[in-house]
């Protein structure tokens, strides 16, 4: 479609320029203007901006489609990955790959290289109608200038590329150095180094300038050799032809005005490649970040999906069974494990920092699988279930939870997205949180402010009680729920916590077994391995 | 936050006073691309005036008086339209870097006063974007928006007074209203409309990057509930949302561009018509119609930049706007008046207090809730204490007081008995040092990242505070030694290197009062050990630590331990009688 949109507006253009050529020729002959003439004029102009305007909407819209289509895939990668360990850097970039670089790419892709194929065959005909309406030799001509156009400034570009190259990169460590300065201010200035390294970054940057400065006197030779490049391939050769077959008779006064005015049309290769250059290269660049993000594999296999009733009442068993397993970093985290839980026991597990209790919880809710042995959730295995099935039986509160953006009904609803507004109230209410949404303006729909901001540390804790609560699942697993609460919330939260373990299988996770009350036995994790 | 939003007068006269060394380059940038435009409306001029003589010549001689000279010309005004293309873009890079130091070196030297304040948290993510987007965009501005746009004007004006002069006025007045149109009219239609489409697209931008990042962050959350399939669909609805919003921007704008094309097309056949009239009663000949349109045509590419100028200039007017809020704000602290300033060390505390705080309330900008209030607590000489309390309890803003990121808004600090309000920043700063738990490590070499803080230390001073943090060997282990290269913001270090690599960069200041903020977390058992024994021979009962953590099992061995809850004292005493006691310390201790 945005081929035949550029075909249609190139060649109307031409048919008007051929149009002009007449009209002078009328006033050259004292002819009169016919009916079909004018209305031509009149009309060729508009179905060419109609078709402007018609493809300009195309590539907004392709653009847009392609940055909704680019953005779900990476986010979709990023669930697929699941729970990694991930150093912040890491985040920061997997958020700018999903929204600047996504922005980028598909400008790139949609909004400039869609187009390129129109942009170049309009040329094409602009060439066919002048040999139809003008003059064959002339259309030959032309025919033969302007493909070479684009060849000599892509050979020119061969040759500087490693002068753009440097360039790129000299700019590249300069605005790097800056923003590293703004990054680490407050450590510079805590250092009392702020003045020092403002000095020394101008210092550089007047250096680094003159340095650019020096390669772009190079550089932008090529801007030199295409604007010349293309004035005499095209206006420059079109006026000789014109001049020359008029002499020779062939051509009117009229067409040989239209053949210059004609020449005009012939610009969108040149410019095109002129433009690959600077606009290809940052789009490139944002697809080799793309790619490099969609290169990540997820480490556990897919497994099936399987549906479990849950008990009404009194959980699930969990088995652990001769389990090694590790994050491939050296010594496993846990060695030879074996671990049985029935249904409806509280069992603590506890031990040291570094025993391995965390990857119990990580084996159990399928973000890791054992390298040997097996785990047993329920009645699934979860080197052969899904990631899904295992966590649809489990629910797990841990030291500290994420808020989104959003109300706080949002939020509990990212636990059971189908709730009702009853279900909702009835699970902050067991959550201990009750009487704190009451007293909000907006109750439930209160705005959760960025980051959470607006609970405090024990009200987003009780907000994962009751999301757990909502998932309403057999086996729930503690994970030093209370480590990261203020002691004055403290009690209300381990409230809360007795309510939502009441007829499931509860697993506790904790440094030491004082921290833990209400369990029906102890399992030392340091001690048994 | 700032009083009101600056004007844009008063926007562009702060622009150019900080960028003045900038108007001579900028000026010799516009006057080439007026030329340089003007060149290449000659070219079509000479192009069709060649017609025109050899339509008047005969076939004989014509080779030799025609096409020669109408061809030199031509490959004459192309090479000199190349040249002067490559001077004004050559120049045009030169306003740009020119532009973007001025900007950068104001952004620096405005912005180091505020920080650490307006540095840290939460601020520095949307600073790193007013660092980069913002300075940007003005700098486009400078040197690709204002040169265009002041062409699109001259050059149409001085081709039309050309055309009068030279080649008929009559055809030069119809000229006139195409010109009016397409640089005065049509530009500035809807620009109402256009601002608030192009804001409501950046809203749901920025809505996009807000879901995008919540759902990075909290991946366990929607992994663990099953959420994907809802959070895709609500980003694939914000995606529509923004769609919709750019789709408007995109409709005025290019319903503008289309309306300047078939302005600029009427014109022709304007002309046309007017031409085979007056033509037809003889007034006008054939030739000076051509011209006309030679003319018209040319100045079509140039009298169109003006379209884009206004879109830019909203946008760059919006950077400059975000860039004046952020600059011309005054700093949260700041040096006393020379009068008040007490000289260091002089006299000391009377209580033999390095730092004492006294009935100190603390609420942040925004916030609703004081994060710390009436706290009162004395810290001397030489001990080594501990404030301890789960995060969110105003432990590290106790810290930022310490060191004068904040003043409180009621009590006081005093270091040494001095109050800090009275002490000249340079020398708080110089006085109290703070580890930081994720220390910024800049890409320069080892040594440099290490004498930050003293610039002159010698050889000794480096080796000695390498001992101090046990990173000689790690140092001796480098390629390079101390000129290793922390590439990638340290990534060569590992966790626990970095935090000792901060430890040594803040016991090489040689500092009264140092004060470690979860800074020894990613150190591994043994080398904590090793350090906390080395730290205790470096201070030596003349300095004094304050350590923040989360993990009070750690704390046993300090002289004080300061509990906070909720911004508050709770407890405040020597370990061991507080894990004795019933109290908070021992309701933490039960947790760990």
């Amino acid at each position: 479609m945005p081929i035949l949109l550029a075909l249609v507006s190139a060649a109307a253009l031409a048919v008007f320029f051929v149009l002009v050529g007449h009209v002078l020729d009328a006033i050259v002959f004292r002819d009169a203007l016919t009916g079909p003439v004018v209305t031509g004029l009149i009309l060729l102009p508009l179905v060419a901006v109609a078709c402007t305007l018609l493809s300009s909407r195309f590539s907004a819209r392709a653009t847009s489609a392609t940055e909704r289509r680019l953005r779900g895939l990476v986010l979709g990668h990023v669930f697929g990955l699941g729970v990694m360990r991930r150093p912040a850097a890491a985040s920061g970039r997997l958020v700018s790959a999903a929204t600047t670089d996504v922005e980028k790419a598909s400008a790139y892709r949609a909004g400039f290289v869609g187009p390129i194929a129109g942009t170049m065959a309009g040329p094409v005909l602009v060439i066919v109608v002048i040999g139809l309406a003008v003059d064959v030799v002339s259309a030959l001509w032309l025919a033969i200038a302007i493909p070479v156009i684009p060849l000599v400034v892509g050979g020119f570009q061969r040759a500087f590329r490693t002068v753009s190259g440097s360039y790129r990169r000299s700019t590249a460590m300069l605005s790097g150095a800056f923003l590293e300065a703004v990054q680490g201010l407050s450590t510079l200035v805590l250092h009392r180094a702020e003045g020092r390294t403002g000095r020394d970054l101008a210092a550089r940057g007047e250096d680094n300038r003159r340095q650019v400065m020096r390669l772009l006197a190079v550089n932008q030779l090529l801007i030199l050799v295409v604007d010349a490049a293309f004035s005499l391939g095209t206006l420059a050769l079109a006026a000789t032809l014109a001049v020359v077959r008029l002499l020779d008779g062939t051509l009117t006064p009229g067409t040989a005005v239209a053949l210059v005015l004609l020449s005009t049309l012939l610009t969108g290769p040149a410019d095109i490649v002129g433009q690959f250059f600077y606009i290809g290269a940052t789009g490139r660049a944002a697809e080799r970040g793309l790619s490099g993000v969609l290169a990540e594999r997820p480490s556990l296999p897919a497994g099936s999906a399987v549906r479990v009733d849950r008990p009404s009442v009194g959980g699930l068993p969990i088995e652990l069974d001769r389990v090694t397993a590790g994050y491939g970093d050296g010594a496993p985290a846990l060695r030879d494990l074996s671990l049985s839980i029935s249904a409806g026991e509280h069992v603590a597990l506890v031990g040291p920092s570094g025993v391995g209790k965390s990857t119990v919880a990580a084996l159990l809710s399928r973000h890791l699988l054992p390298e040997s042995g097996a785990v047993r959730v329920g009645p699934l295995d979860t080197r052969d279930a899904s990631g899904e099935s295992v966590r649809s039986l489990i629910a797990v509160v841990d030291q500290q939870t994420t808020l989104f953006t959003g109300s706080i009904a949002d939020n509990l609803r990212v636990a059971k997205s189908d709730a009702t507004d009853a279900e909702l109230v009835a699970a902050v209410d067991a959550a201990g949180l009750g009487a704190d949404v009451a007293r909000m303006p907006l109750g439930l729909d209160t705005p959760v402010g960025e980051r959470g901001l607006s609970l405090s540390g024990g009200q987003a804790q009780r907000v994962a009680i009751a999301r757990a609560l909502l998932r309403d699942t057999p086996i729930v697993i503690l994970d030093e729920p209370t480590s990261q609460v203020d002691l004055a919330s403290e009690a209300a939260i381990i409230e809360a916590l007795r309510t939502l373990s009441r007829d499931r299988t509860v697993i506790t996770i904790a440094h030491r077994a004082s921290a833990i009350r209400d369990v029906d036995r102890v399992i030392e994790l340091g001690a048994s391995s | 936050m700032s009083a009101a939003a600056p004007r844009r007068r008063d926007l562009a006269a702060w622009l150019l006073r900080h960028t003045r060394g900038l108007l001579a380059p900028l000026l010799l940038a516009i006057v080439l691309r007026i030329v340089g435009q003007l060149v290449g409306i000659a070219l079509l001029v000479v192009a069709v005036s060649g017609v025109i003589r050899a339509t008047a010549a005969d076939t004989a001689g014509a080779v030799g008086s025609i096409v020669l000279p109408t061809v030199g010309l031509l490959v004459g005004l192309a090479l000199v339209k190349a040249v002067l293309r490559y001077l004004e873009q050559y120049s045009g890079h030169y306003v740009a870097f020119s532009a973007l130091a001025s900007l950068r070196r104001l952004f620096f030297d405005r912005l180091a006063p505020q920080s650490p304040a307006a540095t840290d948290g939460a601020a520095s993510g949307d600073l790193s974007a007013r660092a980069t987007r913002d300075i940007d965009r003005v700098e486009v501005f400078f040197a690709h928006t204002l040169p265009p746009a002041t062409s699109a004007v001259v050059v149409p004006l001085v081709a039309v007074v050309w055309t009068a002069v030279v080649v008929d006025p009559v055809l030069a007045l119809v000229m006139l209203p195409v010109l009016v149109l397409v640089v005065a009219v049509v530009p500035f239609l809807s620009g109402r409309r256009t601002w608030r489409a192009t804001e409501e697209r950046a809203r749901a931008n920025g809505r996009i990057a807000q879901h995008v990042s919540d759902s990075v962050a909290g991946v366990r959350e929607i992994v663990a509930f099953d959420h994907t399939t809802e959070r895709l669909a609500g980003l694939d609805r914000l995606g529509r949302e923004a769609a919709r919003s750019a789709e408007r921007v995109g409709t005025v704008a290019g319903v503008r561009a289309a309306l300047v094309q078939v302005v600029q097309f009427g014109g022709l056949v304007v002309l046309l018509l007017v031409g085979a009239a007056r033509g037809a009663e003889g007034t006008v000949g054939w030739p000076e119609v051509a011209t006309a349109i030679a003319v018209l045509i040319g100045i079509a590419g140039p009298a169109r930049a003006v379209d884009g100028f206004v879109a830019d200039l909203d946008a760059s007017f919006a950077s400059a706007a975000r860039l004046f809020e952020v600059l011309e704000r005054s700093p949260v602290v700041s040096d006393p008046e020379p009068a008040v300033a007490a000289t260091s060390r002089d006299g000391g505390a009377p209580d033999g207090a390095a730092v004492r705080f006294t009935d100190v309330e603390f609420t942040y900008p925004g916030s609703l809730e004081p994060t710390v209030t009436g706290v009162t607590w004395s810290v001397p000489i030489g001990a080594h204490v501990a404030i301890v309390g789960v995060s969110g309890s105003g432990k590290s803003t106790l810290t930022s007081l310490l060191a004068r990121v904040w003043d409180p808004q009621s009590g006081s600090v005093h270091l040494d008995g001095v109050d800090l309000r009275d002490l000249p920043l340079e020398d708080v700063r110089s006085r109290v040092a703070i580890v930081n738990q994720r220390p910024f490590v800049f890409g320069r070499s080892m040594r440099e990242n290490l004498v930050l803080g003293a610039p002159d230390a010698t050889d000794e001073d480096v080796a000695s505070a390498l001992h101090v943090a046990a990173l000689d060997e790690v140092v001796a282990a480098l390629p390079q030694g101390l000129e290793t290269p922390l590439r990638e913001r340290g990534a060569r270090l590992s966790g626990g290197q970095l935090q000792r690599l901060a430890l040594a960069r803040a016991v090489i200041t040689d500092p009264e009062v140092l004060v470690l903020d979860e800074s020894t977390g990613a150190l591994d058992p043994a080398t904590e050990r090793t350090v906390r024994e080395r730290l205790a021979v470096w201070a030596g009962g003349r300095r004094t630590i304050v350590e923040v953590t989360h993990r009070v099992d750690q704390v046993m061995g300090v002289d004080r331990v300061l509990v906070l809850d909720r911004g508050a004292v709770v407890e405040d005493g020597a370990p061991a009688d507080l894990a004795g006691a019933d109290g908070p310390f021992a309701a933490l201790l039960a947790r760990v």
